[in-house]
């Protein structure tokens, strides 16, 4: 039997999720299809950050703020609790060659309104009293938050049922078929075909394949991130803390070097700390190309830890109880593609690298913009997906 | 049965001295004396040896300032201080330690 | 860094049995024990020197002459005492972590081969207020009773398999008051059941069960056949425990409740095979629906399907201490054959006359298996606030909740309730996990096990570090 919907969106992840609840409560038809779980994917091998600390000035800052002022509203109105907090974060700086990029760094986010704050060497002890003795300050990011990825994408499928929206489980999308026009006509999957002219493609690191049934070269690439889970103890420190070498080491700038060993460098390791609501913590990260492998490595994990205690020493006694990676979908600009193709009623949505969970709201909004053709809250050109050249077929 | 040859210690729950014998663990001991909870859950609820082989985690305390330890697996040393843990507010001050 | 011809991991019956016939082919050894004697759980260093009188006469003949061998062959094994595994790579390498050990807490073996006997742990089936300290399960109680700790004068067994048996016995020895026994199945079944043990058993263990009956009548202690425990109220050294009456299907007749009064409590039901390190190091396992576990699937020279990696005992499948020495031994040969140590023609010989005596012993574990586990009415009349997840404090509403929000999977309730998530990474709740996903969305979906994930144990950050 044939189903009909007005939007197919492919990918039960934060994006996807997120898509369906916009669509859907703009009053749309949509079908969310999802070839396992709700956040079985990367969503579910995350942590749960907001945050801007890690855009990069311009477009990428004012597109993450935009996206981060979404969720006071969007925690009021999902039914389910999804642990947001906005306490801030602090990117700590190492030594004195860090600061003069990190100050220049802060000006330049301040003059996009981003409220950055240098914070000197006795202000960020006092603010974290773990930090190891040598670190010379840190940048305060006031606005950023942080919730609970698997519950903000649970509570946005509940949202989007709520609004009309089917959800298929266990249904993975086998082929989509154009009509005589080249537009979009129908969904295939493993189940049910369903007949649309609208199809959203939210797969995150699936992105490309579903990209080849339609012709199109999706330049996502799985991106390795691991994760340390830190047991429920002592207060390590209480917001999301990260490293100004995590900004370099995201962005691949190498204008300056860390202090670091080589295997951090080899395996993009920064710190990122965060403490979770349910009071025990998450360490990251790593940064590898390894395929689709979500097996953690023990030399990655052992860079990962001696780069933690190396910024917060009382770590060394605490204990792990766990480790997961997750794939972060990569593009060669670090920015995600949200944007129409050459196919009517084909879209993409997908590319956010490590920021899916903050930028999976204005993610749904501008999609449902673009779709019921209605201006943009951001302009759409970065995000373009022509911008690759690999719509030349 | 074997003779006892066992060599008593004393050691500290809580702030109070408590007997133990050379050989048990922190766990035994307090179960020896009566004390079955030794920790207190997020929620507030007690807890305490449940498997006593070290897989279930139940019954963790801080001993000698380190949090989560488990008591079943750990032996009683003379002079150890062990201290109720409570998971919602996990606190070490200096004469834990 | 260090090297070994072999690296046991579990210092039990099997590990020990099978450190001792590689060590006397003249391979070097590491043995490698989370507690801090060697033993298990069987064969306790408390129990040395009990020859005299022991519960368990068979089990002091097998320690003392494994620990004869043992000490004969000790200096060509390495044994690492309060030490756990918390990595096991493809490679065969060993990451070890021991807490206690000031000099060197973490370290890496490297082995060319891997002999893993973790043991079991118990089968544990939620109820209200199994949580609350004081109630235990049958083995912890147990291990408690052997070092002469008795927890309370008054104490609650419930359960079926063959340890209450041997924590009943424990208890009479040590001349504790036992309040009642309480067993899930009428004492028809268990006859039943039990007679082809008759054949397979051996006199020992025989003479054992009729010696407990003959206390138990003696003792006067209530027994309570096909019943369970549904609630437990009150706390350790006053608890009241309620029991209700259940049919072939474990389900409730609904006849009257019964009250029992007591000072700790020790439920359980059967032994499941550890299966942590096996899992993580990649090996194939498949769920026996006749046992009702997990287990690691391999050959009949105890190989996994990871090529160098053997796994011996109760933790891939529980037939008892006996065959797990003889397991482990088969390993042993059957390593110290692969490496160049044995002939084929002398393994075959030495390995076939085992298998005989392993066949019989197989068979008395598989009825051990079908007396202990629980039917289906057992979680049914679990209530909603029954905490499943005991780490994370999941109820079972929760549970409910999540299936009916749309969880279709045990990671997708992981994901949305915790559960899983604590220290114990799902040794518990993950027993009885796929049966409530089944119970709650009345969908048969095919069992899982939570992914294996590195640490098997939780270690401190400067043991990761290195």
């Amino acid at each position: 039997m044939t189903k009909t919907a007005d939007v197919v969106v492919i990918g039960g992840g934060v994006v996807g999720s997120a898509i369906a609840y916009f669509l859907s409560r703009a009053k749309l038809k949509v079908t969310l299809v999802e070839k396992g779980c709700a956040a079985g994917g990367t969503s579910g091998k995350c942590d749960g950050n907001v945050a801007i600390y890690d855009a990069l000035p311009g477009y990428g800052c004012q597109m993450n703020k935009m996206s981060q002022d979404m969720f006071p509203a969007m925690a009021e109105e999902l039914e389910d609790d999804i642990e947001w907090t906005r306490k801030g974060s602090v990117v700590l700086v190492e030594n004195e060659a860090e600061m003069a990029f990190a100050q220049a760094h802060c000006r330049e986010m301040v003059a996009y309104g981003m409220p950055f704050r240098i914070m000197d060497s006795n202000e960020v002890r006092e603010d974290e009293p773990n930090l190891a003795d040598d670190i010379v300050g840190g940048i305060e990011v006031a606005c950023d938050g942080s919730l609970n990825p698997m519950a903000l994408c649970n509570g946005l499928i509940k949202g989007a049922r709520k609004f009309g929206a089917t959800v298929l489980n266990f249904t993975a999308v086998t082929g989509i078929s154009l009509g005589a026009n080249g537009k979009v006509e129908k969904i295939l999957t493993n189940k049910d075909d369903i007949a649309t002219e609208n199809v959203v493609n939210a797969a995150g690191i699936w992105s490309p394949e579903i990209g080849e049934m339609v012709g199109l070269d999706i330049p996502v690439k799985p991106r390795q991130g691991q994760l340390i889970v830190g047991e429920r103890s002592l207060p390590v420190a209480k917001r999301k803390i990260s490293e100004f070498g995590y900004i370099m080491a995201k962005f691949e700038k190498l204008d300056y070097q860390r202090i670091v060993t080589p295997e951090m460098e080899k395996y993009g390791v920064a710190l990122v700390f965060e403490p979770t609501a349910a009071l025990n913590f998450l360490i990251g990260s790593s940064r590898q190309f390894v395929g689709m492998d979500t097996a953690c490595d023990p030399a990655v994990l052992r860079a990962m830890a001696q780069r933690a205690i190396r910024f917060f020493p009382v770590l060394k006694d605490i204990k792990i109880i766990r480790t997961y990676a997750g794939l972060r979908p990569y593009t060669p600009d670090h920015m995600p593609i949200i944007s129409d193709t050459r196919i009517p009623g084909f879209y993409i949505a997908t590319g956010h690298e490590g920021n899916g969970i903050g930028l999976s709201l204005i993610t749904g909004q501008l999609i449902t913009q673009m779709i019921c053709q209605s201006e943009p809250d951001i302009s759409l050109e970065p995000l373009r997906f022509d911008r690759f050249n690999q719509d030349q077929q | 049965m074997r003779a006892e040859t066992a060599m008593e210690i004393m050691f500290e729950f809580d702030g109070r001295p408590v007997k133990a014998q050379e050989g048990q663990t922190i766990g035994e001991a307090l179960l020896a004396n009566g004390i079955a909870t030794v920790r207190k859950t997020r929620k507030g609820a007690d807890r305490g040896v449940y498997c006593a082989m070290g897989v279930c985690y139940e019954c963790r305390a801080i001993v000698n300032g380190t949090p989560n330890t488990r008591t079943c697996m750990t032996p009683v040393t003379q002079g150890c201080k062990v201290m109720t843990q409570e998971d919602a507010r996990i606190e070490v001050n200096d004469e834990q330690c | 860094m260090s090297s070994a011809d072999v690296i046991v991991v579990g210092g039990g019956p099997a590990g020990i049995s099978a450190a001792v016939e590689a060590a006397k082919n003249k391979l070097s050894v590491v043995l490698i024990d989370e507690n801090t004697s060697l033993g298990g759980k069987v064969f306790r260093p408390e129990e040395a020197g009990a020859e005299s009188d022991p519960a368990d006469p068979l089990a002091a003949r097998l320690r003392k002459r494994l620990f004869q061998s043992f000490e004969s062959v000790a200096d060509g094994i390495r044994v690492c005492l309060g030490s756990e595994v918390w990595n096991i790579e493809g490679d065969k390498s060993v990451y070890v972590y021991s807490a206690h050990d000031q000099k060197t807490s973490q370290k890496v073996f490297y082995g060319k081969r891997l002999i893993i006997a973790p043991g079991a742990i118990e089968r544990a089936v939620p109820f209200e207020g199994w949580t609350t300290p004081g109630v235990f399960t049958v083995g912890g109680l147990n291990a408690l009773v052997k070092k002469k700790v008795v927890p309370g004068n008054r104490i609650l067994i419930a359960g079926s398999g063959p340890l209450p048996l041997v924590l009943i016995n424990n208890l009479l020895q040590a001349k504790v008051k036992i309040s009642a026994i309480v067993v899930p199945t009428s004492i028809k079944t268990i006859i039943q059941k039990s007679i082809p043990i008759l054949s397979c058993a051996g006199r020992h263990r025989i003479k054992q069960g009729f010696e407990a009956i003959w206390r138990i009548r003696k003792n006067q202690i209530p027994v309570f056949s096909s019943h369970v425990i549904k609630n437990v109220s009150g706390r350790h050294n006053d608890f009241k425990a309620t029991l209700v009456q259940i049919g072939s299907d474990w389900k409730p007749m609904g006849g009257p409740e019964k009250e029992v009064s007591a000072d700790a409590i020790a439920v359980g039901y059967g032994l499941v095979p550890s299966v942590e390190l096996t899992q993580l190091a990649g090996c194939e396992h498949r769920y026996d629906e006749t046992l009702g576990y997990w287990r690691a699937v391999r050959s009949t020279r105890m190989e996994t399907t990871v090529s160098g990696i053997f796994v011996a005992g109760d933790g891939v499948q529980v037939k008892g201490y006996e065959a797990a020495v003889n397991e482990g031994k088969l390993a042993g040969i059957e390593v110290a054959h692969q490496l160049g140590k044995v002939t084929q023609k002398d393994a075959n010989q030495w390995i076939g006359s085992l298998d005989k005596k392993l066949k019989k012993m197989e068979a008395f574990g598989k009825i051990l298996d079908r007396l202990s586990t629980p039917g289906p009415g057992l979680l049914e009349m679990v209530p909603d606030t029954t905490t499943v997840c005991r780490c994370e404090e999941v109820t079972l509403g929760e549970i409910r909740k999540a299936v009916g929000d749309g969880a279709a999977s045990i990671n997708d309730i992981k994901r949305r309730t915790r559960l899983g998530m604590g220290h114990c990474q799902g040794k518990f709740c993950g027993q009885v996990i796929n049966e409530l996903l089944t119970m709650f969305s009345k969908e048969t979906r095919p069992r899982e096990s939570f992914t294996p994930r590195i640490p098997v144990r939780p270690v401190p950050f400067k043991v990761f570090a290195g």
